[in-house]
């Protein structure tokens, strides 16, 4: 099936009927830029990724994404481990360790500024370099909640986020990010591309508002996070 | 001996990070270094003794006394070996 994912147009070679409605909100009439295929050992392979990973579709569905996360680097693109979210045109980035709660995060900042926000994707949005400018897009790999969108937004902010009883939200610098950045950056297996990845982390970094969001689940946390982050901006 | 997994190198922020490679997210923690440990790490990535890597510092670099370069090829290996990331 041939889609357009992050502007490129990529044959998913062969895929199964159940790959191309996993596909579906990305499906592309073009031709294509890029091609990347599975073969039924690595969509195998795939299937044991995380103890809860056991059907084949999961399988193909982890071993295209393995493929591209690969290819892109090439590109100027990269992938995170994220939730990424548009806000009037700026796009802002929570990363945090699974389980801390950036999903709920998320749906905070929904909650308070409605729609002003859009969620362009909930775990694994492309980061893709154009003229400079790192953008955020949409991917149909977006986490159990299925919360994507095909759209992109140029990145404004990344935050970083950690529980805690009281809410405060402060400007780190670059050097500070490398202790929470890495364990939420999909590394490819390739070397080439591994390196790459990483000098598209560098140029990223050097290219945003970095910040560390401490935060409870309530609405003043998103409250907290937003007005420091917007302070003086008109929305 | 030799580095147990593959590294990205490369700099970060201004800092030369080396990070694993073989599994996915690097949730396995990365090396924060300088470019002599760089080098070291490159040189790692084949089988190769101490006095090897003495010898092609010695050939590459400006280095101050002997006694003082092979002190820090020495720790450098010495915590690698701690964070089990030779054999």
């Amino acid at each position: 099936m041939i889609c357009k994912l992050a502007d490129f147009i990529i044959d998913f070679k062969n895929s199964t009927e159940a790959m191309d409605h996993f596909l579906e909100g990305y499906k592309f009439c073009g031709k294509p830029q890029l091609v990347i295929e599975v073969t039924p050992e690595e969509v195998e392979a795939a299937r044991y990724i995380t103890p809860t990973t056991v059907n084949t579709i999961q399988g193909e569905i982890n071993a295209f994404y393995k493929k591209l996360i690969d290819l892109i680097p090439n590109y100027d693109a990269f992938n995170i481990h994220a939730s990424l979210i548009d806000v009037n045109g700026n796009g802002v980035a929570f990363l945090a360790q699974s389980g801390t709660g950036k999903t709920t995060h998320t749906l905070l900042w929904q909650k308070l500024l409605g729609k002003k926000v859009q969620i362009i994707n909930g775990d694994k949005p492309i980061i893709r370099f154009l003229n400079n400018t790192p953008y955020g897009y949409g991917t149909p790999w977006c986490g159990k909640e299925r919360l994507s969108k095909n759209a992109k937004v140029p990145i404004k902010h990344i935050c970083f986020i950690e529980r805690a009883a009281e809410n405060s939200c402060k400007k780190i610098t670059s050097k500070e990010a490398l202790n929470f950045v890495f364990s939420q950056v999909f590394m490819p297996h390739d070397s080439k591309a591994a390196i790459k990845t990483l000098e598209l982390l560098d140029s990223l970094l050097k290219s945003v508002d970095i910040w560390v969001i401490k935060c409870n689940t309530d609405i003043s946390a998103a409250m907290t996070a937003y007005n420091k982050i917007f302070e003086g901006e008109t929305l | 001996m030799k580095l147990k997994y593959t590294f990205a190198i490369s700099e970060v922020a201004g800092q030369t990070v080396a990070v694993p490679i073989d599994s996915g997210y690097g949730e396995q923690g990365i090396i924060k270094t300088n470019e002599t440990g760089a080098y070291i790490l490159n040189l790692l990535k084949e089988d190769i003794t101490i006095p090897q890597i003495i010898s092609k510092i010695k050939e590459d670099f400006e280095t101050e006394s002997e006694e003082a370069l092979e002190a820090t090829v020495n720790k450098f290996i010495d915590s690698l070996k701690a964070a089990d990331l030779l054999i």
